[in-house]
């Protein structure tokens, strides 16, 4: 970090340098339109007898090649060295008997963009029938996912330590997200469906508890079982478990199968803190794997390599919730200090810069993280397991599936009342939030003025008016300037979907747990007016677009981040919440009238765009690489080896898996470590000129096995399968 | 009226007086010499075995004048590059490189090494040194050769040429760092300069501080030696020689280049440090401005 980060956005805005991306306006094609041209529905739709309902699954590898920047701490996000676990986009498309068609997306990213959503859309809508307002796509929220993609010139600067917008990444996103659902509209097949919405607490807390507390009692709504001991922030959280449990029928024996659910749970994806290097799902990708893996052992299929389950998982009201990751699991920040240098008797004094923490401190921390995330995962999986495993016996066919959408311009001439006319931002979002402080936590001028770099205190600017009141806002009266026009988020998708009797209110921004009860009252009071029959009511956090935080006006009062984060001032959850009622009501409408709205296209106010993701054409061309293991041994229990392989860029690890690690068995070798297994870390070390790029993987086992090993790295872009030697497992 | 040149103590020749060049080390301390050398060239092959990496780094400063340890060295703007190569490894440094000091045409009423009219290369530093750092402190040994130009006319020529031993530290104490230096001559003066001074760092802006620094300078036998006029010395009296009072900031302009500001408010102690310009040979305040750009580079990617 240096100066010029401070003064980047400056240097933007004076010479305007924001670069308009056209947002297309991919429309959906009718249901009728659908049926006529009978779009993408399999020939399994016949083998059903009382199906009324179809559903089909896909899924898309993400994960970029190591090079980009990791976004969701800001500036304290790290460039991508690789990978410890793959990123994946699940999609899951239903469509009811009328046609009514809908796909339900969750990335493992930590945000949707407006551009991202509409450039998947405009990727699928021809073939699928499937435009931005039937597509609901979700981020798991994972603090280790790729940046670059977003299209808000202030995110794309400052939302990573690897600055900038990348319309590759965009591509790179879109494509591979847009063949997840077109995979799922292949497969559409009779479905049936089981809703639950169960309480999980214990392993959520509030981080911003002072904040939640201001609310009034009467939103606060969840009860805890009474034999629970939980402290305040465990309690002050929406620990409900939305699930959609989806069984599809199996063409070959004409029986329905489980095959995959939806879920939405309020919770951060940031165990894995901001020091992390390595591409990672967080405890979501647990989740989704732990319930994935359940759902094809119960159809015999027991290739973990090669899931053929689908759980996505979106993030819920959980602006405020993270998981009750133990301190030991934060790393420190980045300290501004003398970096130290060679020089002699005449050099001048070393430059201040951020140095890091210490290396062995990243580690630990970095360590404890991943042990509490593979346990975590491994505990609520098997509360989603038998929250899955209930739902067997309470399926149907015939459930209805029914969308509201609109695009909701926050700073036109037709945005509602109540929002700000422009979008501010708070000095304690600048602060980070209770537990992922950035490096500008507790700063004072002088030591002594705070001058609003804390969570609450001075970010509080007393006795001010105006819209944004009492919010102190990041560089005081220079903000609309250093913003620029267009500097950040103007336009909010807002959808209601019903499907059977669940409803879900989907929300372009985190919402906190009370702004999520907020909405979830709202929805409720205008379904029961509209007679929409409904057992619950989920709110989904951060679907088709990113405004940063929605707090309710008490928790704004209070400044802390997620307050400060509110970009269009206090009476943002109130609006929202009576935008969604409004679309609530439509959706009883909706069912009677079918009128399609119109989608609007848009213009996306992006950095200007710069090559971030390595290009395929990279480094020397494979055939002059030859692919080799060059060095493998033990660091205390790990094992690990460097071999030659293409540069990130030809390498791309969501073309294909690269390597896997396996057991020597009498029946012959046996995977016990495939690419992806949170036990396998890849990681791109250093080029080494024409040969090729140096790579690394870290094997983390407690397999106690002391028969041989051996690394294998798998064919790929027409190279030929290597076995690496035999290896025994490395012990302290 | 006293002149910069006749601040110089003038040497006559003598069995212990090397006053050219080449026959510098003939004066050299042996067993300085034999000690340093040797453990800083064992300790660079060591550090050349172990290099994790190599770093080639050039600073450049333009100053309003040049003042060394007090001294008005040339009241008329200077440039000083300097070039370095240096291997690390595991928190050290062995470091080696080149500084000079070129001067602007000098007037008549200038004080200036190169003498009144000339300007161009007035003096080259050569050095190496041994640097190990901890996470807020930073430790260096090292010997300078100090080299003056040979030609007839200059204020300061080559029977100053001569070897110092140093050495320096300092701690990153958060808001204030303490620095310590000391030189030894091992040569022309043999004497000891000693400085102690107290940064102190103030944050003005959350991505940079200013600093506000305090410096003493001390003589431990670089005065003139009243009982052997022979020998060189660099101030009058032994003792504290100055007082400077600096402010200064660093600001990284690119990934690898930085500037340092620094303005410095010098109360003179010693009566040549008050000799600030031809002129003016009893000031007790000299200001100067220094602006020095930084720049590091490791070398090879691989």
């Amino acid at each position: 970090m240096t100066i010029r980060r401070l003064l980047l956005p400056i240097a933007l805005t004076a010479c305007g340098c924001y670069y308009e991306v056209p947002v297309p306006a991919p429309n959906s094609a009718s249901p009728q339109s659908l049926a006529d041209r009978g779009a993408s529905r399999s020939s399994a739709r016949q083998v059903g007898d009382q199906g009324t309902l179809y559903g089909g699954l896909g899924r898309a590898d993400i994960t970029p090649p190591p090079g980009v920047g990791m976004y969701g701490y800001g500036p304290e996000g790290k460039e991508a060295r690789g990978y410890r676990t793959r990123l994946y986009a699940r999609a899951i498309v239903l469509e009811d008997v009328t046609g009514e068609r809908v796909a339900f997306v969750v990335a493992d990213l930590a945000v949707i963009s407006l551009l991202l959503q509409r450039s998947v859309a405009q990727r699928i809508a021809g073939t699928t029938g499937i435009g931005a307002d039937r597509l609901m796509l979700a981020a798991t929220h994972t603090h280790a996912g790729p940046a670059h993609f977003i299209g808000v010139i202030q995110f794309d600067m400052h939302g990573s330590s690897v600055t900038g917008f990348d319309t590759t990444m965009v591509t790179f996103l879109a494509d591979r997200i847009g063949r997840a659902v077109t995979d799922a509209v292949a497969d559409l097949r009779p479905a049936r469906l089981g809703t639950a919405a169960i309480p999980i607490w214990g392993y959520t807390r509030n981080r911003s508890y002072e904040a939640f507390r201001q609310n009034p009692d009467s939103l606060v709504s969840f009860e805890p079982p009474a034999d629970m001991v939980l402290d305040e922030e465990q309690l002050a959280v929406d620990p409900t478990w939305t699930m959609l449990r989806i069984d599809l029928l199996d063409s070959e024996d004409g029986i329905y199968k489980p095959a995959g659910a939806f879920s939405v749970f309020a919770m951060h994806a940031n165990a894995i803190p901001s020091a992390n290097d390595l591409f990672d799902g967080d405890i979501q990708a647990a989740i989704q794997d732990g319930l994935e893996t359940h759902i094809d052992s119960l159809n015999g299929h027991e290739a973990r390599d090669h899931p053929r389950a689908v759980h996505a998982l979106a993030y819920g009201a959980g602006g405020d919730v993270v998981a009750t990751y133990p301190m030991e699991a934060r790393c420190p920040p980045p300290e501004f200090r003398f970096g130290h240098r060679p020089g002699g008797p005449r050099t001048p004094p070393p430059a201040e810069g951020w140095q890091p923490a210490q290396r062995e401190r990243i580690e630990r921390c970095i360590s404890a993280a991943r042990q509490y995330v593979d346990s975590a995962g491994r505990a609520l999986s098997e509360r989603v397991i038998a929250a899955f495993d209930s739902l067997g016996d309470h399926l149907s066919g015939g459930a209805r599936v029914r969308r509201a959408f609109r695009a909701l311009d926050l700073t036109g001439p037709g945005a509602p009342d109540g929002l700000c006319d422009e979008p501010r931002v708070g000095t304690a979002a600048l602060v980070g939030s209770s537990g992922s402080n950035t490096r500008y936590d507790g700063w004072r001028f002088l030591y002594l003025a705070p001058l609003g770099y804390e969570r609450g205190g001075s970010a509080v600017s007393q006795g001010t008016t105006g819209c944004h009141a009492p919010k102190r806002k990041a560089f005081g009266p220079l903000q609309p300037w250093i913003i620029g026009d267009h500097g950040f988020p103007e336009i909010a998708q807002l959808m209601v979907i019903q499907i059977g009797d669940l409803l879900l209110a989907t929300v372009p921004a985190e919402a906190t747990v009370t702004t999520g009860v907020m909405i979830r009252n709202e929805v409720r009071h205008r379904a029961t007016l509209s007679g929409l029959e409904f057992a619950s009511v989920g709110i989904v956090s951060l679907v088709n677009g990113d405004l940063r935080y929605v707090t309710t006006p008490h928790e704004y009062a209070v400044q802390l981040y997620e307050g400060a984060s509110t970009l269009y001032g206090p009476q943002s959850a109130v609006v929202l919440a009576g935008q969604l009622g409004k679309l609530t009501a439509e959706l009883a409408l909706a069912s009677e009238h079918r009128s399609e709205p119109r989608v609007d296209s848009a213009i996306a106010y992006a950095a200007k765009p710069k090559i971030i993701l390595q290009p395929r054409n990279t480094g020397p061309p494979r055939e002059a690489i030859e692919r080799r293991v060059i060095e493998s041994g033990c660091d205390g229990s790990d094992y690990i080896a460097i071999w030659i392989d293409s540069y990130p860029g030809r390498l791309v690890p969501a073309d294909a898996p690269v390597l896997r690690i396996d057991l020597q068995t009498d029946a012959g070798w046996q995977p016990v470590a495939w690419d992806g297994d949170p036990s396998l870390e890849v990681r791109a070390l250093k080029p080494k000129g024409r040969e090729g790029y140096l790579w690394q993987v870290r094997w983390q086992t407690d397999v106690k096995s002391t028969r041989g090993h051996r690394l294998v790295l798998l064919a790929r872009d027409g190279m030929s399968e290597i076995e690496g030697e035999p290896f025994e497992v490395c012990s302290n | 009226m006293l002149r910069p040149r006749e601040i110089r103590v003038k040497h006559p020749s003598g069995p212990r007086r090397c006053l050219r060049r080449s026959v510098i080390l003939c004066r050299a301390s042996p067993t300085w010499l034999a000690l340093l050398v040797p453990f800083l060239l064992i300790v660079a092959r060591g550090q050349t075995a172990n290099a994790v990496a190599q770093v080639v780094g050039a600073d450049v400063t333009l100053s309003t004048n040049y003042v060394w340890r007090g001294l008005t060295r040339a009241s008329v703007p200077v440039l000083q590059p300097d070039l370095y190569l240096s291997m690390s490894g595991s928190g050290s440094y062995v470091t080696g490189g080149v500084w000079m000091s070129l001067e602007t045409r000098s007037g008549a009423s200038d004080v200036s090494d190169t003498g009144a009219g000339n300007g161009g290369l007035g003096e080259v530093n050569l050095w190496l040194e041994y640097s190990s750092t901890s996470r807020r402190a930073d430790y260096a040994v090292g010997v300078t050769g100090y080299l003056f130009r040979d030609d007839p006319g200059v204020s300061r020529g080559s029977e100053y040429n001569t070897f110092e031993l140093y050495g320096r530290a300092w701690w990153d104490l958060v808001v204030v760092i303490p620095r310590l230096a000391f030189w030894y001559d091992i040569v022309a003066v043999e004497g000891a300069y000693f400085e102690t001074s107290v940064d102190v760092r103030l944050p003005v802006l959350p991505v940079a501080s200013l600093y506000v620094g305090t410096l003493a300078g001390w003589s431990l036998g670089q005065a003139v030696n009243e009982s052997d006029p022979t020998q060189l010395g660099y101030f009058k009296e032994n003792g504290l020689t100055h007082v400077d009072l600096s402010t200064w900031a660093s600001f990284w302009i690119s990934r690898s280049i930085y500037l340092v500001p620094i303005l410095h408010v010098q109360f003179n102690q010693d009566p040549f440090t008050r000799i600030t310009n031809g002129s003016q040979t009893s000031d007790s305040v000299t200001v100067w401005f220094a602006l020095t750009a930084s720049w590091l580079r490791p070398l090879g990617s691989d």
